[in-house]
């Protein structure tokens, strides 16, 4: 039986963790985006360029900050878990 | 065939669903396009006697392995991987728990089958200190008299991993080791069948269906495991009995068997336990009954240093305490130590049915 290595340097670590946590959003936005993109289109509703071009009003602005908001909260879900569990140091 | 759908598997909505192809896919790049790569650029490092063999002993090719930046990375991204399936499908679960949960006390309202939990049998101590293959909670997950979610987590998580590496979407490990069971011992009709290790019961309720006048029997340690397994099963209309019990002494009578089956039990065992499970076959199995036992194709023998190096990442860093146990384990040697003998015994590879996939099988037949 082999001994257990040591631990991976730790400040790699909580970086590759919020890395692939990061990955992982941009992928299910992209797939909700496609989905999206395919309902519109398949009703008409979407032109070519309309995306682009879109203005955002200040409700939805503020609605945006929200949503970046979680975003960042489940991102940096890893280094806040350690914060939570950091030994007393007194 | 693949696994049936049921009422106990939690739905994944759009983002789970999305969530989870994402760690297929990551799980995918990391295992089929890395590790290939990990191995060829160690293997080019690696010094070599005159045979053109690697000199190096396990201990300097693990040191040189992990000591490696670009592994320590890659390893890091394979741990994150693992722990966002989970995640990943522990979503749906939580968010449907209520009706899981309802499931399963309407499932042993009127049961098909049984379940009967018994909390003062003997468990391995670290199945309860290590979460196995870093599911969350591991397999003694139990938070209270309904919770079913060990069983729903160790189902989901099958699922997905399989669809990731193709393998059990088209032949069932039960479906295998019937099949196994038909060439080895053409016309053997068990009457009395017991699963051991059952987990989720994915691989009791085939048993049942397939050998439809047979009364099947399952254990396992985890009782979160049994509640799901008992609800699926009911769900299903398959009846099985399912009892809490360790593989090394299950309680039932001597002689009372005439299969007794695992899948993917022996990589959680230590070779003390393995050997264990082997024996209380012997003594559970009538005179002409049969055991076999199906895990992965993980045989040290066969494997390099480095492959051998390379394949302990799950012992070091996905919680398989009995990886390389598994893999170095002489199971001949256990069933003829069990009782079994020579002639009567089988261990080795056995191919699926579409020749994509070859499981590792111990089988023996009592005298």
């Amino acid at each position: 039986m082999p001994v257990k290595p040591p631990s991976h340097d730790q400040s790699s670590e909580r970086l590759t963790k919020i890395i692939f946590a990061l990955a992982e959003e941009v992928a299910v936005l992209s797939e909700r985006l496609l989905t999206q993109q395919k309902l519109l289109e398949r009703k008409g509703l979407l032109e070519p360029g309309e995306v682009q071009n879109y203005e955002v009003s200040d409700a939805e602005r503020a609605e945006r900050l929200g949503l970046h908001s979680e975003l960042i909260e489940r991102v940096l879900a890893a280094l806040k878990d350690e914060i939570d569990n950091l030994e007393d140091a007194s | 065939m693949t696994e049936k759908e049921h009422e106990m598997l939690a739905v994944a909505e759009h983002d789970d669903a999305a969530r989870q192809r994402f760690v297929l896919a990551a799980k995918g790049y990391l295992n089929r396009q890395l590790v290939p790569r990990l191995h060829d650029a160690f293997d080019r490092q690696l010094s070599r006697d005159e045979s053109g063999a690697v000199s190096a002993s396990f201990d300097t090719v693990l040191d040189r392995v992990h000591s490696s930046s670009a592994y320590q990375a890659w390893s890091s991204l394979n741990v994150a991987a693992q722990n966002h399936m989970w995640e990943a499908v522990k979503r749906p679960v939580v968010r449907e728990q209520q009706r899981l949960e309802q499931g399963f006390s309407a499932a042993s309202a009127a049961p098909r089958g049984s379940l009967t939990l018994n909390a003062d049998i003997e468990v391995p101590d670290v199945m309860r200190s290590v979460d196995v293959h870093l599911q969350p909670g591991g397999y003694m997950l139990d938070q209270g008299p309904n919770d079913i979610q060990a069983g729903a987590l160790y189902e989901a998580g099958g699922r997905l991993y399989s669809q990731g590496i193709g393998v059990g979407t088209r032949e069932t490990k039960a479906e295998i080791v019937i099949r196994f069971l038909s060439e080895w011992r053409p016309g053997f009709y068990p009457g009395r069948i017991l699963d051991m290790a059952c987990s989720a019961g994915q691989s009791s309720t085939p048993y049942a269906a397939h050998f439809a006048d047979a009364d099947v029997h399952a254990v396992d340690i985890g009782p979160g495991l049994l509640r799901y397994a008992h609800a699926r099963a009911e769900a299903l209309g398959v009846t099985v009995h399912f009892h809490q019990a360790n593989v090394e002494s299950t309680g039932f009578d001597d002689a009372s068997f005439d299969l007794v089956v695992s899948h993917n039990a022996m990589h959680e065992l230590s070779q003390a336990a393995q050997a264990g499970m082997m024996a209380e076959c012997y003594r559970l199995l009538r005179p002409g009954g049969v055991c076999i036992h199906l895990d992965v194709p993980l045989r040290f023998e066969h494997l390099s240093t480095l492959q051998q190096v390379l394949y302990s990442w799950d012992e070091f860093f996905n919680n398989e305490p009995f990886w390389s146990a598994y893999a170095t384990n002489d199971a001949q040697t256990m069933l003829v130590d069990a009782g079994f003998a020579a002639a009567d015994v089988f261990v080795g590879p056995f191919e699926q049915a579409d020749k994509t996939f070859s499981w590792h099988l111990a089988a023996g037949q009592k005298p």
